[in-house]
């Protein structure tokens, strides 16, 4: 007679989680061991009471049979069934909600480091808030326009160009200055 | 096997899901972020073709906004004639503008020998609307000679003030 399987092993026959091999050991064993046919009729029972009506059949090992209508047990048998991919839901659900979360703190501290790349240009005013009327669609277009390293083309018609002639070096001055330049 | 290829299906989804918010809130917080710490600034360039009688024979407008310290770039391209002007506006805490202004004129074609070249700098404080003028060609106009002149005209006013107009 061979040594008994331990309680987890005859749980793991009634479950069928069991290699083949492993299951015509224990088969053959249970079938002249009367202390472990006990041992996996009370398991039985147990199952039973849990309404976890559940019996492995070695011929289908992929299947599991369902003879209660119980609804409550179907789910059970469900769940079990698929417990190990039912596992991935939450966890997909969980760690969706962990990046969304992490990712969406990040930008504040990338504020921050902006914070130092623009302070050798901003200054503080009280005026720079821009309207909330102002669309998001607005401002990211405002700031795409501030950053565009194109410069403003402009074509002099052909007509007008013949007649431009340089008259003196490039001149800059604001209208207070002209004004100031024409009275003198 | 179906319920695994769900839970992959669902973590993409998840994951799908949370970058667009990231990307949704990164674009919002930079913006919102990018707004409150400057001022923007929006600038009219007006450019005409001026006769030597004063007489407006062309003229363009052109739009740009601009924040404290970044330049506005305007290339003026003509049959032989290119000119090219930096504008930076510099913003004062008392609401007026510094404005640092560089303008370059190549006469002839470029690329080819004989271009003439001139170029100017200027740095001067100027008022909110107040209107900064630019003469690539030189300012004294000889009333004798048919020649143009070109002169380019630069208004800088905060942007919120701009909208106030507009609205």
């Amino acid at each position: 007679m061979s040594i008994c399987p331990n309680e987890s092993d005859l749980s793991a026959w009634i479950d069928g989680e069991l290699s083949e091999r492993e299951r015509s050991t224990i088969e053959s064993h249970i079938a002249h061991c009367e202390s472990c046919s006990k041992i996996i009729q009370e398991f039985e029972q147990l199952r039973h009471t849990l309404h976890l009506d559940i019996y492995y059949h070695p011929d289908e090992p992929d299947e599991i049979s369902i003879t209660s209508s119980d609804n409550t047990s179907r789910w059970k048998v469900f769940f079990k069934k698929y417990s190990q991919s039912l596992v991935g839901i939450p966890a997909a659900i969980g760690f969706g909600f962990i990046l969304a979360s992490a990712l969406a703190l990040m930008p504040n501290q990338r504020a921050e480091s902006n914070q130092f790349t623009y302070s050798n240009t901003s200054q503080s005013y009280t005026e720079t808030s821009l309207p909330q009327s102002l669309s998001l669609a607005m401002r990211s277009e405002l700031i795409n326009e501030i950053y565009s390293k194109e410069p403003i083309r402009i074509t002099i018609p052909s007509s007008h160009s013949v007649n431009l002639k340089s008259h003196g070096n490039p001149h800059f001055t604001t209208d207070t200055e002209l004004l100031r330049d024409i009275v003198r | 096997m179906n319920m695994r290829l769900s839970s992959i299906l669902l973590t993409s989804v998840f994951c799908i899901a949370g970058l667009s918010l990231y990307a949704q809130d990164t674009g919002e917080n930079e913006i919102e972020t990018f707004l409150e710490e400057h001022t923007i600034v929006s600038c009219k360039i007006v450019t005409k073709i001026v006769s030597n009688t004063e007489e407006i024979l062309w003229s363009v407008e052109s739009k740009r906004v601009t924040i404290s310290g970044k330049s506005i770039d305007v290339v003026l391209e003509g049959d032989d004639i290119t000119i090219e002007a930096t504008f930076t506006p510099y913003l004062q805490e008392d609401g007026s503008i510094f404005l640092i202004a560089i303008g370059e004129v190549f006469i002839g074609k470029l690329g080819q020998q004989g271009v003439e070249y001139a170029s100017s700098f200027r740095s001067l404080p100027v008022e909110k609307g107040e209107r900064f003028l630019f003469f690539p060609l030189g300012l004294a106009l000889d009333e004798n000679t048919n020649m143009y002149s070109i002169e380019m005209e630069l208004t800088m006013l905060p942007y919120t003030e701009l909208l106030g107009e507009t609205e």
